[in-house]
């Protein structure tokens, strides 16, 4: 997709233009926002609040920031926003809870080797602490340089780089079960 | 390079984000170090699992939710929405308005002193006959109905509308518009109010309202003063509301126009000993004065 190109129809009023970008971006913002949550219902929820506000913001998008940063930062900030509610703080206190919520796939399916590894990856993602959940997620799930995490997140590049570093730490500890 | 460092290095080592400097550093630490070796291979066999696992893709009628969600309502079907609210929340919306009205009307009645004073401002005129004078050697009395201050005004002193200043008179008229506008708003209310105040000072023979003015007049014979203060009272077209008792004090509830007040005065101090103890800021219409009688 011509991401400039589209920018100009959208910041144009073009409703061809944002069903484009909703058809274009919806697995990778709702990918993001279900690592992020663990919860498909509240991520569709959140998924779905992301393009309504950049529907109501498009025309003030400058097109300093890619399109794409500037949805991972949108989805990033409602996440993170829902999982510091009062709320969702009495979830997060339950990490098993948090990581059953995690694992959607039937039991059955749980058999299947390559089932079982997302799922095991899916639960040491969702046992991460918030804050480097999401980079990881941004990172080695939706392929953005460290670079455009420090945009999306707002934090400097050597932080990015530390969080991302434990966060791997992390996982390493929980899915070495799973090295050959 | 200590394993602690080059490990530190390992994310970036992976992402291909180290400058060439520090890249030959971890190598050259890596090449004398079986540990950290193993360590590196760990983590991106960690990294290549979690970047192979099977992407999320959104659910079915994702987008088209979105672009409902989107889609600008039109004003007539904002308007349609509002004129056909479902019974079940109609219905509540409209008692909770119904308990709303109601619980403010009996605020803006009952709310404030001052309104309250508004509904007792004109009594019905009890008759001077309510209660018969009592007999026996009198006695002061012992049942004032406020608090006599500290320093009460002699009687010689000029304490009512004429030296009151402006602005308490503009505070008396305010209160009077005021009072106006709280008795139109529930004549009946105050009707009732005012026949159990009457009934009130009849049967418990008390005063039952804080009065304009307190009053205590000193005089050697007070069956004679009460006759004199009944006549002045007559004088000055005003009435005797009650009389009270308590053991053998006696107490005399009037009521006078305001504008009389210092004829009031100067003629009862002609009957005996006139103290004010107690007086509200001065006010337009009618006085409400309660006079205690004390032997001297």
């Amino acid at each position: 997709m011509q991401e400039d190109a589209l920018v100009a129809r959208l910041r144009r009023g073009d409703r061809g233009a944002f069903e484009e970008l909703v058809i274009a971006y919806q697995h990778r913002v709702f990918g993001v926002a279900l690592r992020m949550l663990g919860n498909r219902a509240e991520a569709e929820d959140i998924a779905q609040e992301t393009f309504l506000r950049a529907h109501r913001a498009l025309r003030e998008f400058r097109g300093d920031a890619r399109l794409h940063t500037w949805l991972y930062a949108i989805a990033s900030r409602l996440c993170l926003n829902r999982l510091a509610s009062a709320d969702r703080r009495l979830v997060r206190g339950d990490d098993a809870a948090l990581a059953a919520a995690a694992t959607d796939e039937p039991t059955a399916a749980a058999r299947v080797e390559r089932a079982e590894l997302d799922a095991a990856v899916r639960e040491a993602i969702a046992a991460l602490p918030e804050e480097r959940r999401i980079v990881v997620v941004l990172r080695d799930l939706e392929g953005l340089s460290y670079e455009e995490i420090a945009e999306v997140l707002e934090l400097e590049l050597g932080t990015v780089r530390s969080r991302l570093h434990r966060a791997r730490m992390d996982l390493k500890a929980k899915l070495e079960r799973f090295a050959p | 390079m200590t394993c602690h460092e080059a490990r530190d290095l390992f994310s970036a080592l992976i992402d291909e984000t180290l400058t060439r400097e520090q890249r030959a550093d971890v190598y050259g630490h890596l090449t004398t170090c079986a540990e950290c070796r193993r360590e590196l291979t760990a983590l991106e066999r960690t990294v290549a699992l979690v970047r192979g696992a099977t992407p999320v893709r959104a659910p079915a009628g994702f987008v088209d939710r979105v672009l409902a969600a989107a889609r600008p309502v039109p004003w007539y079907v904002r308007v349609a929405r509002a004129a056909l609210l479902p019974w079940p929340v109609k219905v509540p919306l409209g008692a909770a308005a119904v308990v709303l009205v109601a619980g403010l009307a009996v605020l803006m009645f009952r709310g404030s002193q001052e309104q309250q004073q508004a509904a007792r401002h004109e009594p019905r005129p009890l008759s001077d006959r309510a209660a018969p004078p009592a007999s026996g050697p009198p006695v002061a009395p012992s049942m004032p109905a406020a608090p006599p201050p500290a320093s009460a005004p002699e009687v010689t002193s000029r304490p009512r509308a004429d030296s009151a200043p402006e602005a308490d008179r503009a505070a008396g008229v305010a209160s009077r518009v005021e009072e106006e506008g709280k008795r139109e708003q529930a004549p009946a209310a105050l009707e009732s109010r005012d026949k159990v105040m009457a009934k009130r000072a009849m049967t418990q023979s008390q005063p039952a309202s804080a009065p304009d003015v307190v009053a205590r007049l000193e005089t050697p014979d007070r069956d004679t003063a009460e006759r004199g203060l009944a006549a002045l009272v007559a004088r000055l077209t005003g009435e005797i509301i009650a009389r009270h008792f308590e053991g053998e004090a006696m107490t005399v509830e009037l009521a006078i126009p305001a504008d009389r007040y210092e004829d009031f005065i100067r003629e009862a101090g002609r009957i005996g000993t006139l103290r004010v103890e107690t007086e509200r800021p001065a006010q337009a219409g009618r006085l409400r004065i309660l006079v205690h009688f004390g032997t001297s």
